[in-house]
């Protein structure tokens, strides 16, 4: 497989079909057989505040690529979880492209699509990436919330522990 | 522009294409799950209040694999009355709907409280109900736990029809039901392999209103932030209104739906007060207003544990058929106009508010 070590290439964010998304992110999705049955949200922890129709009304989501060179080496998918609050669901790097800050690319990419008023990001992380992006993105703890047992949907096992975090959207001032 | 209007704005030109059921989202194959549709006239509680479905689609059938399953509720039509009184209401609302009522007494909380409520609607009403009362060499004897639970009624009309079955042909029929609806429930499918050899209007077996704490982590045993309640409503829980969509058949899937009131006023029971279990408050509540013993009858904990045994296997058979929605009980509160249902911080804060 094509490294990019040898120099630092020019990445492109773009947003995806939810179907290009779906078949590249199964590897984080293990527990599935078939990249068909992965959800097109879900909503860990009663994250989601709207309730009947009002989630085919109002939620959208892009599903977004990050690409050297026209070629895609890492996706995530951003959607809105209320008017002003959004979710990134997950973020996946291909080995070869890790550590070239594709991870924070996507992450200010997804939060990028938002205009006002959505102003807060949230989302759960694990110890490791909790120290990473707290150093890199600004990300935070909620403040009350502790570490929480992680579960993957159809596993027996947990999976370590998870925090909830936050970020806040800054945007520049555009007024004259 | 407001905060609101630049929400609104924003959705409303993305909403087709980057939308749920945008262009850029569904593009799935389609699940090969049974269909059915909804007959003209056919309806699962008054007024159809209570709406569910998949991908904003109200009473459907999951057409593939990716279908959200969702459901809805009402703003009651009325100010509430106590609970007892709108149990009552909703036991007119079905006996007047139709002239064969039937139901399957198990012993359960839910299908005690419904005994009671008919017994007690019956004798003014005038009209008769039947009691299906299911037995087999193990289930005991379920018609003396219906008598002492109707011992306080001085007049009923109930007639009470004891109906021995095998278990061998409800895993039958648990066979065929799991391909024709997807079954996962064996607590409704029993009540459908009961309603299917009948041709009157049946009131459905059902679950009481599941109200989780996602901030309580199972695993570690407490609470790792404010409580956050959310009503969990299962995909199998409208298991009996696919069935009747099927069958073309009337019915009632879930009594505790009849009325846009009844939930709210279940809840409205426990508002307020400092609860460890809000599903288990609720339904202790309603045993108390119409008079009832908390401790359920042994026949039913053995018959639970009977049920419970083919979860695993209706899962193998009929997979993926388990989608959980969840619905904040902030804002079903705020649109039942009714207080919160626990003292603590607002989940806005943390997820969003909705304009």
């Amino acid at each position: 497989m094509e490294q990019f070590s040898d120099s630092k290439p020019t990445v492109q964010y773009s947003i995806i079909t939810f179907e290009n998304w779906r078949k590249s992110v199964r590897p984080m999705w293990k527990w599935i057989e078939d990249y068909h049955w992965i959800p097109i949200i879900n909503n860990p922890y009663g994250m989601v505040q709207y309730q009947g129709l009002e989630v085919f009304e109002r939620t959208l989501l892009f599903p977004i690529a990050a690409s050297f060179d026209g070629r895609q080496v890492g996706w995530s998918l951003v959607y809105n979880i209320s008017d002003t609050a959004i979710r990134v669901r997950g973020v996946y790097v291909l080995p070869e492209a890790r550590g070239l800050g594709v991870g924070t690319g996507l992450y200010d990419f997804a939060l990028s699509l938002w205009p006002e008023p959505w102003n807060r990001y949230v989302g759960y992380y694990d110890e490791k990436s909790l120290e990473l992006f707290s150093r890199t993105w600004d990300l935070k703890p909620v403040p009350g919330y502790e570490w929480r047992t992680r579960v993957v949907p159809g596993q027996s096992s947990s999976e370590g522990k998870i925090r909830l975090c936050f970020k806040e959207i800054r945007r520049a001032n555009v007024t004259s | 522009m407001s905060r609101r209007e630049l929400a609104n704005r924003f959705i409303l030109e993305q909403l087709s294409t980057y939308g749920l059921n945008g262009s850029n989202t569904l593009k799935n194959p389609p699940a090969n799950f049974p269909e059915g549709h909804k007959a003209p006239g056919q309806t699962f509680s008054v007024g159809d209040h209570f709406k569910f479905g998949y991908s904003g689609e109200s009473f459907g059938f999951r057409k593939s694999s990716t279908c959200m399953y969702w459901t809805d509720y009402e703003t009651p039509r009325r100010a509430l009355k106590p609970l007892r009184e709108e149990l009552i209401e909703a036991a007119q609302e079905i006996l007047n709907s139709a002239d064969d009522l039937s139901f399957v007494y198990t012993g359960s909380p839910y299908s005690r409280v419904l005994a009671r409520v008919m017994a007690e609607v019956s004798s003014s009403i005038r009209k008769s109900v039947r009691v299906i009362l299911p037995g087999d060499d193990g289930a005991g004897d379920l018609q003396k736990c219906l008598e002492r639970d109707l011992a306080q009624v001085r007049e009923h009309r109930c007639a009470f029809e004891p109906r021995p079955f095998s278990w061998s042909d409800f895993e039958n029929f648990l066979d065929r039901s799991t391909r024709e609806l997807r079954a996962v429930d064996p607590l409704i499918a029993f009540s459908v392999f009961f309603a299917e050899t009948g041709r009157d209007t049946h009131i459905f077996e059902a679950h009481w209103p599941r109200v989780a704490d996602q901030n309580f982590d199972p695993i570690q045993r407490k609470s790792i932030g404010p409580v956050n309640w959310c009503l969990e409503d299962r995909e199998s829980d409208t298991e009996a209104a696919r069935h009747m969509m099927v069958g073309g058949v009337a019915g009632w899937p879930n009594f505790l739906l009849t009325t846009p009131e009844i939930y709210p006023s279940l809840f409205k029971s426990v508002l307020g007060k400092k609860v460890d279990d809000v599903s288990l408050e609720v339904q202790a509540r309603a045993l108390s207003a119409m008079g009832l013993a908390s401790e359920s009858p042994e026949e039913w904990n053995h018959l639970s544990r009977r049920l419970g045994s083919y979860e695993p296997l209706l899962e193998s058979l009929s997979p993926k058929a388990r989608e959980v929605w969840l619905t904040p009980m902030d804002r079903l509160m705020e649109k039942w106009n009714l207080g919160a249902l626990d003292v603590g911080s607002r989940n806005t804060e943390v997820y969003g508010t909705v304009f």
